[in-house]
């Protein structure tokens, strides 16, 4: 018996060292036929492109395809662009808890309580539910900077290949930020947004004293009483180093000054998530090298825009004989609604206006339902965003905020095999992710929405 | 109506808002009947501004180049009213309810420059207020003197030079929200002095351990071989806060009602050699108006308003002629964002009960403030040389039938009766409606000081969602109240 058992464990042994052989020996895989969107903005027809072992090999025109690839033949009517990286998301987080107890002291809950959990990493995190990797990787997303939902400090933020209910396990890079907000966990100290601002500062005063009584505690350990351990302090020690950013979510223009200020008094390095109204502070943000994920959610049109809309429409159909009803308002109420309506396309000329002002500017998915992609992008399309630009935001330029440019975020020879497969370039609205690669790994969506 | 005629008006009144911004803050304003606050009523006077400073007031005085001017001939020229007790502009939250002292907190930090009750105070003759933290807390956040730069940036509407406040609760307040609510101190009166002498002598000794660390640093620096480096002293905001208190370089602002606690509050200052202070409300101050004036106390107070809570019944309309005759320096505040429109009327209800004159009435609501703000030299009278922070009357403002026709601050027209459109509004959201604006209510209703208690002790998640984004999901502010 004993024999028997020594022999099946060599046999396995001897199973795991052909596979590990097969490995370095993974067939190429290429795409014919195909048009591809680079994220530069050219796009090359009829091209070809080949990635092995989740690298890309070459892309363009005149490949020569490997013997051993496997070959699918886009029958000159797929489009493939490199893959979209969301620059900060919370896809498959855990909920903020909700309806927390009040604590004994609320002027000192303590960190958790308090919603500041910076020593927070996204791997212990994850919610059982799954789904939602699988959701933005139909949207065309391959990489994602994931965050975890909470409050006013909420955590690291750590980069992951997106591949299904796998993402946990393809962790690209970790601890790349960490995640403020003017969110406050309610109840509790810090619960206003002039406390959350103080606190910020104490945090670093606290964390400053602590990191240099450790250094002196560490060198001469008789001189100096020892220093004690603060996993939350310490999770900051990587910001206050300036070893990695904050990324701090704030939309309009006054919070986004308050977070400048923030930076100004405490020297962090800082980048902007979300940002909706970035564009009234964008001289600012380009003078202090503060990059901007930018956010694409717009809010509904105000309703007397949305009647002129319907209006046109029904005129374009030639439908304009009755309703017959007219708006009677007065200059005040007709001004307003001017002023309204450039509000409207203010948000809507955000991240343009940064990206024209020469601000850094990526994208970050920042909330945002991911249903709603579509709509948003296609709204930014109709109001004279190219597709180009909108590609260049979501890959290459989010890439180089994340500092991941050199794995990925473009098609070229030598980086990861992150793109996807469409039926149709983005800016059609019937457009549909047909497969998404994701560091060469390949998975197939159905034409339904379900991924196979 | 036609939309030429709508087009028309869109450009008129874009046009006044450029003219507005371009404002160079000269402006001479001819013949009005000056009231100075700190000297004669001047029949037929000139007062002339340039870059928002005034620099002659006389008659037929010559227009500086580029001033512009403005016939006030049978009108009345003021100081610009201050309010030394307002919690306008302030955004999400006026309360950190969740400790009875945060010192640390600062208005300052959360300005809100787009509050369109800023331009409302403007359209009362108001040109500076205190804007402070709520009375949840015995030791609150710091307050912000702010000059109503209406359409500036939250930074330019701090009154440069002014000294820093904070603001101090006795009472129920404090003692509801902890002690009852939170079940920590404090639960009594008694318990408000510990507190407020607890945290005086942390800070004391606070300050001592940090001085002695930083000069233990400095030598380090200077000689690191013969001085080894000390173990850290964190910096505490809080505590260097009240240590400030202590120096005096911040003047408090103490939100109170009964004589007892008046008096037990300078018992305690004069323990830690606390001056130059104000009590907030003291409706009970003329009971120790002599005490107060010995110890050069200020008063802020309302005119006639009282009963809204049981420690505020023991009240009388005379209470700022009392306190006036006995000298205590006292002003007459709004606390409310809708009685800033009109302290002109609280200060005439001053003459009304207690007689006091014409020219202490007004001064209640302009150099009085000022004193008590530590902005006297820069404000609250007409004087040459003073900031151009002016209000101009149809009547004489204390008179019922007086209307503000235009407000000056730093010499630029933030406020002109006959020119503004009647929206506005700095911004517009995409998602509020066109009568959002109109939705205000007239009256005093509630107790200001306790805004936004709620976000403390009311629903966690709507508070959550309140905070995020106000402006796109169509909420520009939160108002809260208990009553």
């Amino acid at each position: 018996m004993k024999i028997i058992m020594q022999f099946c464990v060599a046999a396995l042994l001897l199973l795991c060292t052909y596979h590990d052989t097969r490995a370095q020996s993974t067939p190429a895989q290429a795409l014919t036929n195909i048009t591809i969107h680079h994220a530069d903005g050219t796009v090359v027809t009829g091209a070809t492109l080949v990635w092995r072992n989740g690298t890309i090999e070459a892309a363009g025109l005149n490949v020569t395809i490997p013997f051993d690839a496997r070959v699918r033949d886009g029958g000159d009517s797929l489009h493939v662009y490199p893959g979209f990286i969301d620059g900060y998301g919370t896809w498959g987080s855990v909920d903020a808890p909700t309806n927390q107890p009040r604590p004994d002291r609320p002027g000192e809950p303590g960190y958790q309580r308090a919603g500041i959990q910076p020593d927070r990493a996204t791997s212990q995190n994850f919610k059982t539910d799954k789904r939602e990797f699988a959701e933005i990787q139909q949207l065309g997303f391959t990489v994602a900077a994931l965050g975890i939902k909470g409050f006013f400090l909420s955590g690291q933020v750590d980069v992951y290949h997106l591949t299904g209910a796998e993402t946990p396990d393809n962790l690209m890079a970790d601890r790349i930020a960490q995640k403020v907000q003017f969110v406050s966990s309610p109840g509790a100290y810090p619960n206003t947004l002039m406390a959350m601002m103080t606190s910020l500062r104490q945090l670093f005063h606290n964390a400053s004293a602590l990191q240099k009584h450790q250094k002196l505690y560490a060198e001469t350990p008789d001189r100096y009483s020892p220093a004690p351990r603060d996993a939350v302090l310490e999770a900051l020690y990587p910001v206050s180093d300036n070893r990695i950013p904050f990324f701090f979510s704030a939309d309009n223009r006054e919070d986004i000054q308050r977070v400048l200020k923030l930076k100004d008094e405490i020297g962090f390095n800082l980048v902007l998530v979300s940002g909706k109204e970035a564009y009234t502070m964008a001289d600012e943000l380009k003078r202090k090298n503060v990059p901007v994920l930018v956010s694409i959610e717009l809010p509904e049109k105000p309703s007397h825009m949305k009647k002129e809309t319907d209006k046109k429409e029904k005129e374009d159909n030639g439908n304009n004989q009755e309703s017959g009803e007219t708006d009677e308002i007065s200059a005040e109420e007709a001004n307003f609604r001017e002023r309204q309506e450039s509000a409207y396309y203010d948000l809507v000329n955000n991240a343009r206006r940064l990206m024209e002002a020469g601000v850094k500017t990526g994208f970050s998915s920042s909330g945002m339902k991911a249903s709603d992609f579509g709509k948003h992008v296609q709204t930014l399309l109709e109001n004279g965003y190219e597709e180009a630009a909108l590609v260049r935001l979501m890959t290459i330029n989010t890439a180089a905020i994340l500092g991941i440019e050199r794995n990925t975020g473009s098609l070229q020879r030598g980086k990861l095999a992150d793109f996807s497969v469409r039926t149709a370039p983005l800016s059609d609205k019937n457009s549909k992710v047909l497969y998404g690669i994701s560091a060469g790994k390949f998975t197939e969506f159905s034409q339904e929405g379900r991924r196979r | 109506m036609r939309p030429s005629i709508i087009l028309f008006a869109i450009v008129i009144l874009a046009a006044s808002v450029q003219a507005r911004a371009s404002d160079t803050g000269s402006v001479h304003i001819k013949n009005a009947t000056v009231i100075t606050i700190s000297g004669d009523e001047l029949e037929n006077t000139d007062v002339v501004v340039e870059n928002g400073i005034i620099r002659a007031i006389g008659q037929n005085l010559a227009t500086p180049r580029n001033a512009a001017v403005v016939d006030a001939a049978g009108m009345y020229l003021m100081p610009g009213i201050i309010d030394a007790h307002s919690h306008l502009a302030i955004t999400r939250g006026v309360n950190e309810a969740t400790h009875p002292v945060t010192a640390e907190v600062s208005m300052y930090d959360v300005i809100n420059p787009n509050d369109v009750g800023i331009y409302r105070a403007l359209a009362g003759g108001v040109t500076t207020i205190h804007t402070m933290h709520g009375s949840a807390n015995v030791i609150g956040g710091q307050g912000a003197t702010l000059k109503l730069h209406y359409g500036a940036d939250a930074a330019d509407m701090r009154f440069a030079g002014a000294p820093r406040t904070i603001k101090f609760a006795l009472g129920e307040n404090p003692t509801r929200v902890h002690g009852q609510g939170s079940n920590v101190q404090p639960r009594t009166r008694m318990g408000v002095e510990q507190i407020v002498r607890e945290h005086f002598d942390q800070a004391i000794e606070y300050r001592e351990k940090r001085t002695r660390y930083e000069q233990a640093k400095a030598l380090h620096e200077r000689n690191p071989r013969r001085n080894p480096a000390p173990e850290p002293v964190a910096r505490n905001i809080r505590l260097d806060v009240l240590a400030d208190i202590i120096d005096g370089t911040i003047l408090v602002h103490c939100h109170s009602y009964r004589s007892d606690e008046i008096l037990m509050l300078m018992r305690v200052f004069n323990d830690y050699g606390i001056k130059n202070y104000t009590f907030q409300h003291a409706n009970e101050a003329f009971k120790v108006a002599p005490e107060l004036k010995a110890n050069g106390a200020h008063t802020s107070i309302f005119a006639d308003w009282w009963a809204y809570k049981f420690e505020v019944y023991y009240s009388t309309p005379y209470n700022a002629a009392i306190l006036n005759r006995y000298g205590v320096v006292n002003s007459i505040n709004s606390d409310s964002p809708e009685v800033i429109r009109h302290l002109n009327h609280e200060a005439a209800k001053t003459v009304k009960y207690g007689g006091v004159t014409h020219n202490e009435a007004l001064r209640m609501i302009t150099l009085n403030p000022a004193i008590q703000l530590g902005i006297d030299h820069l404000v609250g009278s007409v004087e040459v040389g003073k900031q151009a922070d002016l209000s101009l009357w149809s009547a004489h403002p204390l008179s019922i039938y007086a209307i503000n026709e235009m407000t000056f601050v730093d010499g630029v027209r933030r406020f002109d009766r006959e020119a503004d459109g009647d929206d506005q509004r700095l911004q517009v959201s995409v998602t509020e409606t066109y009568d959002s604006m109109a939705e205000f209510e007239a009256g005093r209703h509630h107790d200001a000081c306790m805004e936004d208690v709620w976000l403390f002790f009311g629903e966690q998640n709507s508070s959550a969602q309140h905070q995020l984004n106000s402006r796109f999901n169509g909420i520009q502010q939160l108002n809260g109240h208990l009553h």
